[in-house]
């Protein structure tokens, strides 16, 4: 197993202060009796909104942080406690924080965490020769990082942070800021890196299209709870009651003759987007009907973007994933 | 390689890189510099005056005010060679530990090497030089570079003990410096201007006395027995600081702040 939690819960102190004299203690629980597991090789996003526990969880992984209940085991090492060891091992990109010498070229970092890891040279030299490569950064390697764009600097992070060949990467909001160029070409190294070498990806992210891109598994989170813990695929199966149909009218068209449980959610000149209760309706019912009834030029059926059942989730908290596990009984 | 190798790897490894850091500065580095002589000159300039009107004060010469500037200076240049000490709180409330916490080697040091102030080693040099215009004795030359890095490790360990205090209080930051500006400023005057209850602070809450009385001593009056007071005081402090460090790791909860390079 990579990695192993077990009922792992966050608390932090705070003091609240009232008055001149009087201060009131207040405990907040930022992860509260968390299980989960991780196979080697796998990628898992957590995901979660604003102050849901992610950032705390990674940092729990990461040895940053101790858990104030519960135990948690990464690569059989309790992270807290033998931190050092586990740091040889594991790696992480904060996205809000970089690890680069911003008035040094980029090789000087690399360089420097060559020391810290201990590399020997002519290992960091074929290392760095890996790394420029997959990352394509030889056009600015030399060049001060305070001059480089986001998207080349986050592929140094990234690159940075492989440099002593990481079993486990932990990446916090890693696209952060990202334009939808460098954004993809990061994600798409992350997975060649997933894919090919193994590297088990630990990553939380707003973003839903790379944690499609990127991930297997998800873990929902909110207020510190596990919510939903599930495979993308499996998640995307068990949340879609609807389907989005877009149909392209060939000419004019009279008012719609729609069925129960199907609704216009956007109209744009012919095109029509309708939404479809699958619970009420059946999909290719629908079509056929309006097929039969109107002239058509094109049409397509679409699954909701995965953005809107997470926003589901997280707005009904715990019954989202008692809706999930209920309607995996269901299928199952 | 030994443990001992690996860290000096990672010393030497950060004072390349300080090093090319500097050079990326060097002409603000140099100003900078200059301002801090412009300073000390002025200072010197005071007292030469103030001596030159009142040649002896309680055994006290302008030699001897010199001697403390000098030792003061070079060893808070010492200190800059760690300069991360000065910033504890703040990397400990922004978050910022978090980079040598994710690291193998042992967070405290790893911290303390991470950014040097290179400049002001020059500036150590241009003291020690003036030192040796001033007194071109090698016994008192050897006992100045000694009690020079004995106060370095003094001021060193004041501020290591005050910063972790980080880990524990908010307010660390502001407490720390005000009890740091408190000592340089005790440790720039002629020690005979405190008594009783004053002096006991200047070699206990605020270790000026180490600072400023005792090397005089050991240098003028050959008091050596000082110079093994002022080394354990030193080391004393410096064991407290990293028992103070290693408690607070466990206290740490980490900040948010969007931060460039964690240094």
């Amino acid at each position: 197993m990579c990695i192993d939690v077990n009922h792992v819960s966050k608390q932090y102190t705070l003091w609240k202060i009232k008055g001149w004299t009087r201060r009131e203690r207040q405990v907040i629980e930022a992860v509260k009796d968390v299980s989960f597991r991780v196979e080697p090789g796998r990628a898992l996003a957590l995901i979660g909104p604003n102050g849901a526990g992610k950032s705390t969880l990674i940092k729990l992984l990461c040895g940053i942080l101790s858990p104030t209940r519960g135990s948690i085991r990464v690569l059989g090492m309790d992270p807290f406690k033998d931190r050092s060891k586990l740091a040889y091992h594991i790696s992480s990109v904060f996205g809000q924080r970089s690890q680069l010498w911003y008035h040094l070229p980029p090789i000087d970092t690399f360089l420097l965490l060559g020391r810290i890891y201990d590399i020997d040279r002519v290992e960091l030299k074929k290392r760095m020769k890996e790394l420029v490569e997959l990352f394509d950064l030889s056009s600015f390697l030399y060049q001060p990082v305070r001059k480089l764009s986001l998207g080349q600097r986050m592929r140094c992070e990234i690159a940075a942070a492989l440099i002593h060949n990481p079993k486990i990467l932990f990446l916090d909001e890693p696209t952060i800021g990202l334009d939808v160029v460098a954004r993809s070409m990061v994600i798409d190294i992350l997975k060649d890196l997933n894919q090919r070498k193994n590297v088990t990806i630990i990553l939380t992210s707003h973003d839903t299209g790379d944690i499609e891109r990127l991930c297997e598994d998800v873990i929902v989170l909110n207020e510190g709870r596990i919510v939903l813990e599930s495979n993308i695929r499996e998640m995307r199966k068990n949340f879609f009651h609807t389907k989005i149909i877009e149909i392209e009218f060939a000419g004019q068209h009279a008012d719609l003759d729609l069925p129960p449980g199907v609704s216009v959610i956007e109209r744009s000149g012919p095109v029509v987007k309708l939404e479809v209760n699958l619970k009420v309706q059946d999909a290719n019912e629908v079509v056929s009907r309006i097929v039969a009834q109107n002239s058509v030029r094109d049409i397509t059926i679409q699954d909701p973007p995965l953005e809107s059942i997470i926003q589901h989730i997280y707005l009904s908290g715990d019954p989202a994933g008692r809706e999930a596990e209920q309607n995996a009984q269901i299928d199952g | 390689m030994s443990t001992v190798g690996k860290y000096l790897g990672l010393f030497l490894g950060y004072l390349y890189i300080n090093a090319k850091g500097l050079l990326e500065y060097k002409v603000s580095s140099l100003i900078a510099l200059f301002g801090s002589l412009l300073n000390s000159a002025i200072w010197l300039v005071f007292w030469w005056v103030f001596f030159k009107r009142f040649p002896n004060i309680s055994e006290w010469q302008f030699v001897h005010l010199f001697t403390i500037w000098a030792v003061l200076n070079v060893a808070l240049t010492l200190v800059s060679v760690f300069y991360n000490v000065y910033k504890i709180p703040a990397i400990i409330n922004e978050g910022k530990l978090e980079y040598y916490l994710v690291r193998p080697k042992n967070a405290l040091f790893h911290l303390l090497v991470a950014r040097m102030q290179l400049i002001d080693l020059l500036e150590a040099a241009i003291w020690f030089i003036s030192f040796i215009i001033l007194k071109p004795e090698l016994p008192a030359i050897l006992l100045f570079l000694l009690m020079s890095v004995i106060s370095a490790a003094i001021i060193h360990g004041f501020l290591l003990i005050l910063g972790s205090l980080g880990f524990f209080l908010k307010s660390a930051d502001g407490i720390g410096t005000e009890l740091y500006n408190a000592l340089i400023t005790f440790s720039t005057y002629p020690n005979w201007i405190f008594r009783g209850a004053a002096k006991w602070i200047i070699f206990t809450v605020i270790p000026a006395g180490f600072i400023s009385y005792v090397p005089v001593q050991v240098i003028y009056n050959r008091a050596y027995l000082w110079i093994l007071g002022s080394l354990g005081f030193g080391i004393l402090l410096n064991v407290i600081g990293c028992v103070v460090f290693s408690r607070g790791l466990k206290y740490f909860e980490t900040g948010n702040t969007f931060v460039l390079r964690a240094d």
